[in-house]
Formats: C-alpha cells, structure tokens, sequence
C-alpha cells in the first residue's frame, strides 16, 4: 500500500477554439482543493432528547490559485472571465479529473461555473484566484491523450 | 542536447562577448574564450498539482583579462558585465530564451560576479540562474 501522490490525479480545462472543446492540462496551478460543501438537515423531534442531522445534498466546489502563463489557454481563458466579468453562461467551463494511478485513466468530467476572486497578490508571479462551482452532475468515463497528457480526450 | 550545450547555445547569441570562442566546462588560461560551466546544482522553485514544477539551475560564464592593466581595462569589463546583465534581462522580456523539456525558459539572469586573480590574470565569472519548466 502505497501514499497517493497529489499528481496522480489531474484535471483538464475545457476550452472552447473554432473546432470545438479542446480540454487542456491545468498546469501552472498552485491549488486545485475540493470542498464537498455538504447540506445538512438537521432537527430535533419533541420526543428525542438529541438533535439528528442528514446530508441532504452537496455544493462542490473547488478552490484555484495559478500563476498566470501568457501562453498557456487554460489560464487565458479564466484570466478573459475575470478581466471582462463574464457572468452566466460564458463563465461555464467543463473540467475532466483524470486518475493517472488507474489503468484505464477513469475520469470523471462536470461542468463549473467560474467565480473569479482575486488577482495580483503574489510579488513572485501574477497569480489568479477563484472558485469553480458545480454547475451539473458528474459524468463517468476515462480519458485517453495522444500528445503525453497536455490535452485529453474524454470517452462516457 | 544537455543542459550546459543548450547554455552554452544561448550565451553565444550575445554579441558582447565580440569574436571570443564559447566553449564548455573551466576555464583554463585561454585567452579570447568565455566558457560555460555548470554547477550541476537543480532547485526547485515551485511545485504545482500537476506535478510540474519550477526548477532554478545555475551556471557560470567565464572568461580572463590580463590582469593590472589599469581602470580603462576594468570599466570596459564592468561594462561588459552590465551589458551581459541587460541582455540576458532584455531575453527574458522578450521570450527569446533556450528551450527545456520542449517549452521556453522562464527567465535567465545574472545573480553573481565573481573576480579572480590567477597568475597575472584576471579571471572573470559571471554567475546566472536560469528557471524553467519541468513537466510530468
């Protein structure tokens, strides 16, 4: 049994080009951290002497924080959706977790809203931060790449 | 290529360094020659969840001037070594920098000058940091 290393899973940034979605390797990032955000329901019956609580839903999202690479896509993309304020559907990207530890590199790919959050902050680099929020449900499936995992393709 | 070939490379775009040879490894009481040398040393700057990371090597470019040949000689090699600062800065601007691991250089600058006197020469070592991008 062997620790997991944090780069045994990684993500991929849907961008969107004139040919479509390419999802690119969300390199450069300094955090990518997942918070489940659970909902709880949480109540006390008047013939109970304690408080029960159930998960009645989930709010994931990810924290970001990257230092900004002039040429790289992913980075450009959400640097246009905080310089321009997008909001709506222009600030919804979809990104694929890739299990690089697995044979088959299951992924699972969903779609996030961007949340911009601050920029600036770091003297070593120009750093970007924000959150992605879930903006739908999980699809299951693996990923293959044809040019050593700087892109990636996503197969249900 | 390695490491110190892909340097030694880049420094000869320098015109500074006029007609001198640009070779590869100490420099050993050879007029009219700069040479790059390494000092085998990686570290790393930055890691990233990916698994990429920032690596900063260290290199020296080396080169002799006869030695009590008066302020004249010493402000024109001053000169040289500023010049040699400016350009590696102007490179680093502009993103005509060497390649490793099939991306750009992050940056090259002059940390450190070092001068020697080695038997009635003056040995001159510029001390440069190069960053750039190791990916998975």
């Amino acid at each position: 049994m062997g620790i997991a290393k944090r780069n045994s899973k990684v993500a991929f940034y849907g961008v969107t080009t004139k040919s479509g979605v390419v999802y690119h390797r969300m390199s450069g990032f300094t955090e990518f951290s997942t918070a489940k955000n659970p909902i709880e329901y949480s109540r006390q019956y008047v013939d109970e002497e304690t408080e029960f609580t159930d998960v009645v839903g989930y709010s994931p999202s990810v924290s970001y924080e990257f230092d900004l690479f002039t040429e790289n896509p992913v980075h450009l993309d959400i640097a246009d959706i905080a310089d321009n304020e997008r909001v709506g559907a222009e600030a919804v990207r979809t990104i694929i977790l890739v299990d690089m530890e697995s044979s088959t590199h299951t992924a699972v790919k969903r779609d996030f809203a961007v949340i911009p959050d601050s920029e600036g902050s770091s003297m070593e680099a120009y750093t970007y931060s924000g959150n992605f929020k879930v903006k739908g449900e999980k699809v299951f499936g693996t990923a293959s790449t044809n040019d050593d995992w700087q892109t990636c393709t996503f197969t249900e | 290529m390695n490491f110190i070939g892909i340097m030694r490379d880049f420094i000869k775009k320098f015109d500074g360094f006029g007609g001198k040879y640009v070779g590869i490894g100490q420099l050993n009481s050879r007029k009219n020659c700069v040479y790059i040398r390494d000092f085998g040393k990686t570290e790393v700057m930055r890691y990233y969840v990916d698994g990429t990371k920032i690596l900063k090597r260290r290199f020296a470019a080396e080169f002799e001037t006869g030695a009590g040949l008066g302020s004249e000689s010493e402000l024109e090699t001053a000169e040289l070594c500023e010049a040699f600062a400016e350009w590696l800065e102007e490179q680093s601007r502009i993103g005509n920098l060497p390649q490793f691991y099939g991306k750009p250089a992050i940056g090259v600058y002059l940390s450190d000058v070092e001068v020697t006197m080695h038997k009635g020469t003056q040995k001159h070592t510029l001390i440069c940091n190069v960053e750039y991008m190791k990916g998975r």
